[in-house]
C-alpha cells in the first residue's frame, strides 16, 4: 500500500481578489517524486507557497501526514518536515555558504543539535560545496548555486522537498545534473513535489504528474501515460519545440 | 598651515572630535541595524537617546546612583522598549511601505519629546560627577575621561553587536532576514521576531549613547533630534546595513565637525556635515565602505 504524505483537497487560492488556483487537488505518495508541471503563470509556484504557509488556500484542505497544515505559519510548517527551495533559489548572496547552510538548520532546536550531521549529509551530496564554505553564495556559479539552495533546504532533514524550477537558467549539462541529484535525493529516501517547466525530463524522473493550467488542474497520470495522450501532446510537446 | 605651537591644540581638536563621533556613532549602530532589516528610518533614536539621559539623570539625582551603572541598568528598559516599540508600532506598519513608517517614527519623536519637555520641563541638564571635570594629561593633551570612556564603550558595543551579527545564529538570521526576508522565512526564520530582535537592540544602543550623552553633554528634551540627524549622516557615510560602517561613519562625522569648526569658524560645523550628507548621498550612494552595486 502506498501512503499518501501530503494530499491537497479542492483548493482556492486568491492574491488580494483575483484567484490563481481553482479547485485544485493533487496528492504525493511518501518516497515518490511528483511533479506539477505547466505554463509560466499556471499557478505551480502559488501551490507551493501555499502549501508552506505563505498563501493558504481560502477553501480546500491541506493534509501532510493526516493533519492539517491549512492555518499553520510558515516556520511551523518548516518543522513539521516540508522544505521549499523557491524559485531563483534565493540565497543569501553576501552570506558564506557554510552561513547560508547553517541558516538551513535555523528552524528548530533540533535541527540546530544535528547541524554537524546534516552538513556532512549535505557535503556527502554535494562535496564542491565543502570547498566553497567561506566564499560569499553570490559568488558561485548557477548551478552550484541551485545545488546551495538544496543543500540549505536539506538541513532540517525534510521528510518532503518542494523544488520551484530548479533547472531553471542552467546549461544543459548542468540541467542533467541537477535530475540526478534529485533522483539521488528519492533513493535517500525523500519524499519530492517537483515544479518544473522542462518536461521531458521532468517527465521520465517522476512516478506521477499533474499538469496545472491558469490556476484549473488539467491532467495528470504517469509520465508514459502523459506522454502518450494527443491532448498533452498538444498542449505541452509543441510548446517544447 | 598648522603651526608647531597649535600642534597641540591640533591635536586636541582631533582627539575630541573623534570621541565626540563616538556618540553619532553608536546612535548609528541601531539605526543601521534597524535600517537593514527593516527599512524603517527610525528618526526617533535620538529621543530614545535622551529618555536615556533623563533615566541617568534621575538616577544620578535622586538615589546617587552612578552614572556608569546606568550602562547596564538601563540596558534591559531600553532593550525592552525597543521590543515594545516595535509590536505595538511597526510590526502591523511595516508591511505599508518606507513612508508610513517614516512618518509613525516622526511621531514616535514628537511623542517622546513633548512628554519629557511636560514630565520633566523643557530645562537643560546635566550630570556632574566627581570625575566629570578630569581628564588625562598628556603632555600639553587633554582628554577627559568621560569622552576616554565613552570612545571604549563605543568600540565595545560595535564589536559585541559585529560579532553578535557574525557568529550567532539569531546573528546570521538577522543578517539573512536583511538581505531576503522572504527566504529567511521559508527557512523558518520568523520576520517579526528578527524585527524584534533588531529594534531592542538598535534602542538598547539608543539607550547606551544616552547614558553617554547625559554624562558629557547638557541636554533637554529636545537635544535628540539632532543626533538623529547626524546618525543617519553617519548611516550614509558607513554604507546602509553595515555596522562597522556605521560606526567609523559617526567618528569621521565627529572628525569632520570638529575640524571643520576649529580650521574655519565653529558656526560651520553642522552646515559641514549635513554637506557631506549631500555629498556621500550623490556620489557614494552605497556609503564610502558600501559593498559595490548589489543585484536586485
Ligand atoms: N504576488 C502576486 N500577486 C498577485 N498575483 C500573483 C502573484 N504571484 C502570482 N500571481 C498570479 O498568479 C498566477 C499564478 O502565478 P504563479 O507564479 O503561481 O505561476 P507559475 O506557474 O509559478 O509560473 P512560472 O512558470 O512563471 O513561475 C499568475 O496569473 C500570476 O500573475
Ligand atoms: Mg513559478
Amino acid at each position: 500500500m502506498e501512503k499518501k504524505l501530503l494530499s491537497v483537497e479542492n483548493v482556492n487560492v486568491f492574491y488580494g481578489d483575483a484567484q490563481a488556483i481553482w479547485d485544485v487537488s493533487f496528492h504525493v505518495n511518501q518516497g515518490a517524486i511528483v511533479a506539477l508541471i505547466g505554463a509560466n503563470g499556471a499557478g505551480k509556484s502559488t501551490a507551493l507557497n501555499m502549501i508552506s504557509g505563505f498563501n493558504p488556500p481560502a477553501t480546500g484542505r491541506i493534509l501532510y501526514e493526516g493533519k492539517s497544515l491549512n492555518n499553520l505559519p510558515p516556520e511551523e510548517i518548516v518543522n513539521r518536515g516540508i522544505s521549499h527551495v523557491p524559485e531563483g533559489r534565493r540565497l543569501f548572496k553576501r552570506l558564506t555558504v557554510l552561513e547560508n547552510l547553517e541558516l538551513g538548520a535555523f528552524n528548530s532546536t533540533d535541527s540546530r543539535k544535528r547541524m554537524k550531521q546534516s552538513l556532512e549529509e549535505v557535503f556527502r551530496l554535494f562535496p564542491k560545496l565543502e570547498d566553497r564554505i567561506n566564499q560569499p553564495a553570490g559568488t558561485l556559479s548557477g548551478g552550484e548555486q541551485q545545488i546551495l539552495a538544496i543543500g540549505r533546504a536539506m538541513m532540517s532533514q525534510p521528510k518532503l522537498l518542494m523544488l520551484d524550477e530548479p533547472s531553471l537558467g542552467l546549461a544543459p549539462q548542468i540541467v542533467e545534473l541537477m535530475f540526478d541529484i534529485i533522483t539521488q535525493l528519492r533513493e535517500k529516501g525523500i519524499t519530492i513535489l517537483l515544479v518544473e517547466q522542462n518536461v521531458y525530463q521532468t517527465l521520465r524522473i517522476s512516478d506521477y504528474a499533474y499538469v496545472l493550467q491558469t490556476g484549473h488542474l488539467k491532467m495528470e497520470g504517469r509520465g508514459e501515460e502523459l506522454l502518450a495522450d494527443p491532448d498533452f501532446q498538444k498542449t505541452f510537446l509543441g510548446m517544447v519545440y | 598651515m598648522v603651526t608647531i605651537s597649535s600642534l597641540d591644540v591640533f591635536i586636541q581638536v582631533i582627539i575630541n572630535g573623534t570621541l565626540y563621533g563616538c556618540i553619532y556613532g553608536l546612535a548609528a549602530i541601531g539605526l543601521s541595524l534597524i535600517f537593514g532589516s527593516m527599512q524603517i528610518i527610525f528618526i526617533a533614536q535620538g529621543a530614545m537617546m535622551v529618555l536615556a539621559s533623563y533615566f541617568t539623570y534621575w538616577f544620578f539625582t535622586l538615589t546617587s546612583i552612578d552614572p556608569l551603572l546606568c550602562f547596564i541598568l538601563l540596558l534591559p528598559v531600553f532593550y525592552a522598549l525597543g521590543a515594545i516599540i516595535y509590536r505595538v508600532c511597526f510590526k502591523r506598519v511595516a508591511r505599508a511601505g518606507k513612508n508610513p513608517t517614516l512618518l509613525l517614527a516622526f511621531g514616535i519623536m514628537v511623542l517622546f519629546e513633548r512628554a519629557m519637555a511636560l514630565l520633566w520641563s523643557p530645562d537643560t541638564r546635566s550630570v556632574t560627577t566627581d570625575y566629570t571635570t578630569m581628564s588625562l594629561s598628556l603632555g600639553n593633551i587633554n582628554i577627559s575621561y568621560i569622552r576616554l570612556l565613552v570612545f571604549v564603550i563605543g568600540i565595545a558595543a560595535t564589536i559585541i553587536v559585529f560579532l553578535f551579527l557574525k557568529k550567532t545564529m539569531w546573528g546570521k538570521a538577522v543578517r539573512g532576514s536583511s538581505e531576503d526576508p522572504h527566504a529567511a522565512a521559508l527557512l523558518g526564520i520568523s520576520p517579526v521576531k528578527v524585527a524584534t530582535l533588531t529594534f531592542a537592540i538598535g534602542i538598547s544602543l539608543a539607550g547606551v549613547a544616552g547614558v553617554a550623552v547625559a554624562m558629557s553633554y547638557p541636554f533637554d528634551p529636545y537635544f535628540g533630534f539632532i543626533f538623529s540627524l547626524k546618525a543617519l549622516v553617519a548611516v550614509a557615510i558607513g554604507g546602509m546595513g553595515s555596522v562597522g560602517g556605521a560606526f567609523i561613519g559617526g567618528v569621521l562625522l565627529g572628525l569632520f565637525e570638529s575640524l571643520g569648526s576649529y580650521l574655519i569658524s565653529s558656526g560651520w560645523a553642522d552646515a559641514i556635515s549635513y554637506a557631506i550628507f549631500l555629498i556621500v548621498l550623490i556620489f557614494f550612494p552605497e556609503g564610502l565602505f558600501g559593498r559595490s552595486a548589489k543585484k536586485v
